[in-house]
């Protein structure tokens, strides 16, 4: 479904020009990013023949040219009705992308390598289908049918290359449907980041678990979680934790939703410190390491302490800890926590 | 100033696009896509077959025949196309035998044998999107080329529904997402060419028409046939086909004059060489005369192409368009071949009186024969002179010489070997109206008599549903007329002394009971029912309406149309400002058409507004960009704020969660039921706001 961008090219110098213009400006109107619902109105849809399009009117001229030669009437008839099917197919294209709603859902967060999911919401509200909508940027593309009065989620998936916030680039809409003989176009750069862990070292290096004795630690792996207290929700906590009690309070007073907040019933000694890895790993290559141990310490059911810098992060097990430390890991010194997918 | 920040980043059409965009071409085509394209071509390329070269037709079956083999045997595996090699290979023949056909690969005939083989080619390298493409706009043009051997109701039907069906494969071409039901994809198809319709018409009306050609017309771009031709052998050919072919219709503006007396005159012979009738090469003399006489007949002739210059008049016409004229021995002609259905005025006056100017030497031509032929026919007429009959007497006495003797008229006469008119006359004595033409004005001849050959038709059929006379090859007829000293040009029908019927009742009167007749020859009692010809004449009306106004809407007949429609002598200016209105307004139409349907909401999407409009009445207006439950929780906050009493507020919350949460279920939700969206209206009906 994706197809990695490749090295830019320097673009030609009037096509610079034209991007620095205000005819560029005026026509295109850039918004950036986009939080909520985006409404395709009719300012928002552009439309210009395909290069189809294009090689449709040449055979129109030529059929043309042949009619008025040989005095074809039902040759006019043919290329008249053509050339209006054409002008039809306009219509049609442009109201299949027209009026259309656009709204961000959710971004899963990933680990660096991985491929990132956006899920995006197509909402048509007019009763005939849109066919064959394209969601496109310069790391993946997809495609996807909206049924008439219903909505559609498209996947664009994107790979994440680096750890911190993945934001989605500005992205292109667009429909050929039903001829393909014109393109309907628009922008959006919907504001759904995706947190993007950094990558798992490769197993190897055994956990740093502290010497026996010095904590009262019983090994994990009796799978009972205790309930800690509420805290509030989160992107990246699991809906299964929501308070769901309490939510409807939240609706009423304009609250946050509540989070059940657990950990596991044993404490440990296993510090996660960025500072006791050698110094002569990179500031990534330690965040790597951390990433492993956590899901090792995860796996084997090991409470654990993630220690960047000054605080520390729990101990604890399992959600919300390892989402919230594996979010820390994925933000630490992050000068600029937005990283967009393009860069 | 935040716009400068992500300025650079916002392009219209950036390389990325462009690349993925080659992605979504290259996608392979679907079975369904290719099956489809197929089944769309068999009327396309089924009419062809009838005057195509046998070879192309049977290559391009082959070709068809094959790809879909291939897509049948690959299932959904992706298919396996015969190799490159292979397909040069096809290519190299297929461009050998269209020269070896045609000599050429341009032209018509070669064009269109040219362009079928390269499509059947294309389609066994027909993988993507855009090969798919490519076939489509090849098969529209394809659809065009049937135009060129025929343009009947028939062949418009079938080409509308080739046009559907190829339409319908662009759209199944460009389902990237999920393929499409044939039905819908067929129905869409349909109601694109439907809306495309009134545009259609608003372009063949005012579209500004030009007279072509824009180049050379190849000699093979008439392929009609007339029953004419510019020469006339009388026995070489042993049967006469009767064609139903249309010669020209006929519309009287006066009272239509007897159909015995409906003589239109054509190509005049009067060159002999013993065997053929030719026009006279290059005539020098002057023209024959005649004076007005009688009713004149005005009329309005609509004349079939026929790759020659020649117009039909009755005679003797007196008034002809502008760019045609009589030849010195009263031909009409046109300036240049009728290459298409061409349409003109005429005034004839049927009883009118020859005047006899000619001196020796304009009369030299008409007594031409060659010598030491017909010895038998010069030996009798020798008789008769020597007996002294002249002048209209002879003309009389040849006549009762057909009569009395046991002559016959048939479409199926012997074969006359060299002296044919001796042959005629005195052996087999079987001919149709040539024979008798030809034998008597060689007699005429041969008594010293100036005289010719005319060809043309004879009568003609009036059509009773919209008054139109219809005069058909199987109307062609040859008479004689022959010059009488103080008179003039007169004319005999020799045919009319053996076949008074002929005359009389047109062809099918003449013809004996066992012979068989074409369907549509008239007087044929016994089979022909009053149904019949009913349906016979309404749809003679209907394929005349056609012709008049679909076939034959030329540059003359658009201006006339425009000025009865009430512009004053259009010029292409005009007609190019009332087409762009004329666009603009149908656009609009369409454009309402299709815009329609937004209007007939979703019954939960109704629900929802009416009661989004309720809480706006309340003072808690949604914003444009709100979900439903963003909007329930600041409904929620804001109707706190209002101090309501406490039952009241506590019975609205819960209506406006309840609400909220189900309208967000059944929107965004996988599925709905009937009942859900039920009890979604009763819930907003229910709340008291």
């Amino acid at each position: 479904m994706t197809s990695a961008g490749t090295a830019k090219q320097p673009r030609p110098l009037f096509a610079r020009m034209f991007r620095y213009s205000m005819i560029f400006n005026w026509i295109f109107q850039p918004r950036g990013p986009e939080s909520g619902e985006v409404f395709l109105n009719q300012r928002r849809v552009f439309i210009f023949p395909t290069r189809y399009g294009f090689l449709f009117l040449l055979s129109l001229l030529a059929m043309l040219a042949g009619s008025i030669n040989y005095d074809l009437s039902l040759g006019f008839v043919l290329t008249f009705f053509l050339a209006s099917a054409g002008l039809v197919a306009m219509l049609h294209t442009f109201r299949n992308q027209v009026h259309l709603i656009l709204r961000p859902i959710k971004a899963e967060s990933v680990f660096a390598g991985e491929t990132a999911a956006f899920d995006l919401l197509l909402i048509n509200q007019k009763n005939f289908e849109r066919a064959s909508m394209w969601l496109r940027c310069a790391e993946g593309y997809t495609t996807i049918d909206v049924p008439p009065n219903r909505n559609a989620t498209a996947t664009l998936r994107i790979p994440a290359t680096a750890r911190g916030l993945l934001r989605l680039p500005r992205l292109t809409i667009e429909t050929r449907y039903p001829l393909g003989l014109l393109r309907a176009w628009s922008y959006w750069q919907p504001d759904l980041p995706c947190l993007v862990y950094p990558r798992p070292a490769t197993a190897g290096a055994a956990l740093p678990v502290a010497p026996e004795g010095s904590g009262e630690g019983t090994p994990a792996g009796s799978g009972t979680e205790d309930f800690a207290g509420l805290r509030e929700h989160t992107a990246s906590d699991s809906p299964r934790h929501i308070a769901w009690k309490s939510a409807t309070l939240a609706l009423e007073t304009g609250g946050a939703l509540l989070t059940k907040h657990f950990y596991g019933s044993a404490s440990s000694d296993l510090i996660l410190d960025i500072n006791t890895l050698p110094a002569t790993l990179g500031l990534e290559e330690k965040l790597s390491q951390l990433t492993r141990w956590l899901l090792d310490a995860e796996a084997t059911r090991l409470a654990y302490t993630l220690r960047l810098g000054a605080d520390d992060i729990g101990p604890g097990l399992a959600e919300p800890h390892r989402s919230e430390c594996l979010r820390a890991l994925a933000l630490y010194q992050l000068r600029e926590p937005a990283v967009s997918a393009a860069a | 100033m935040a716009s400068k920040r992500f300025f650079p980043k916002v392009l219209p059409m950036t390389r990325e696009t462009l690349a993925s965009d080659a992605v979504s071409q290259d996608q392979p085509a679907s079975r369904l896509v290719i099956v489809t394209l197929l089944a769309a071509l068999v009327p396309v390329l089924g009419p062809h077959s009838a005057h195509l070269p046998t070879w192309c037709v049977g290559f391009a079956t082959l070709m068809f025949m094959w790809r879909l083999w291939l897509t049948w045997r690959s299932g959904f595996a992706p298919v396996r196309l015969p190799s490159k090699w292979l397909l040069m290979l096809l290519l190299g023949l297929a461009i050998a035998g269209t020269l070896w056909t045609h000599r050429t690969l341009f032209g018509r005939d070669a064009g269109v044998t040219f362009v079928t083989l390269m499509l059947s080619l294309k389609l066994l390298e027909t993988r993507s999107k855009r090969d798919v493409v490519v076939a489509v706009f090849l098969s529209y043009f394809l659809i065009l080329t049937n135009f060129f051997y025929s343009q009947t109701i028939g062949i418009a039907a079938l080409m509308l529904v080739s046009l559907v069906l190829i339409t319908s494969v662009l759209i199944a071409a460009n389902r990237d997402a999920a393929p499409m039901p044939v039905l819908a994809q067929t129905r869409l198809a349909g109601l694109i060419i439907l809306q495309a319709f009134p545009m259609m018409l608003v372009l063949f009306l005012l579209f500004p028409r030009v007279n072509g050609p824009l180049w050379g017309l190849p000699a093979d771009s008439t392929a009609s046939t007339s029953g004419l031709s510019e020469s006339m052998s009388p026995g070489q050919i042993t049967s006469l086909s009767l064609s139903d072919g249309v010669a020209f219709r006929v519309k009287f503006n006066s009272p239509t004059p007897k159909e015995s007396s409906m003589y239109w005159r054509g190509p005049v012979l009067s060159a002999f060489d013993g065997r053929n009738w030719r026009m006279q090469a290059g005539n020098p003399l002057r023209p024959s005369r005649f004076e007005e006489a009688g009713a004149a007949v005005d009329y309005t002739v609509t004349l079939e192409p026929l790759s020659k210059p020649w117009l039909f008049a009755l005679e003797m016409p007196t008034k002809l368009p502008e760019y045609a004229r009589l030849t010195p021995d009263l031909q009409p002609i046109n300036t240049k071949p009728t290459q298409s259905r061409l349409r003109y005025d005429a005034r004839s006056y049927p009883s009118y009186r020859p005047v006899a100017f000619e001196e020796h030497t304009d009369l030299a031509p008409y007594l031409v024969l060659p010598p030491r032929s017909n010895a038998r026919t010069r030996e009798m007429i020798a008789t008769w002179v020597f007996e002294g009959t002249r002048g209209e007497a002879m003309v009389a006495r040849a006549l009762r010489y057909f009569r009395t003797e046991e002559f016959f008229y048939t479409f199926e006469p012997p074969l006359l070997d060299n002296n044919p008119v001796d042959e005629f006359l005195f052996i087999t004595k079987r001919g149709f109206c040539e024979h008798y033409a030809s034998a008597f004005t060689v007699m005429m001849r041969m008594a010293g008599i100036p005289a010719r050959v005319v060809t043309g038709y004879q009568g003609g059929e009036i059509n009773p549903v919209d008054g139109f006379f219809t005069v058909r090859q199987a109307d062609a007829h040859a008479w004689s007329e022959v010059w009488i000293a103080g008179r003039g040009w007169m004319r005999v029908d020799p045919t009319a002394a053996v076949s008074p019927a002929r005359i009389e009742r047109g062809l099918g009167g003449a013809l004996p009971q066992r012979f068989a007749q074409p369907l549509i020859t008239r007087y044929a009692p016994g089979w022909s029912t009053d149904a019949l010809q009913k349906f016979k004449f309404n749809w003679e009306a209907v394929t005349n309406t056609w012709n008049q106004w679909v076939l034959n809407y030329s540059p003359d007949r658009q201006k006339e149309t425009l000025e009865r429609l009430g512009m004053k002598t259009p010029s292409w200016q005009d007609m190019v400002i009332a087409m762009t209105i004329g666009m603009g307004l149908v656009s609009l139409v369409v454009t309402g058409w299709l815009l329609k349907a937004r209007r007939e909401h979703d019954p939960v999407q109704r629900a929802w507004e009416r009661f989004c409009k309720r809480l706006a009445r309340a003072g808690v207006v949604r914003a444009p960009a709100e979900g439903p439950l963003d909007f329930a929780r600041r409904a929620a906050t804001e109707l706190r704020a209002r101090q309501l009493p406490e039952a009241a507020f506590g019975a609205l919350l819960s209506g406006v969660q309840a609400i909220a949460v189900t309208y967000a279920a059944l929107r965004y939700g996988p599925q709905r039921d009937a009942a859900g969206v039920r009890q979604f209206s009763q819930m907003v009906k229910e709340l008291r706001v």
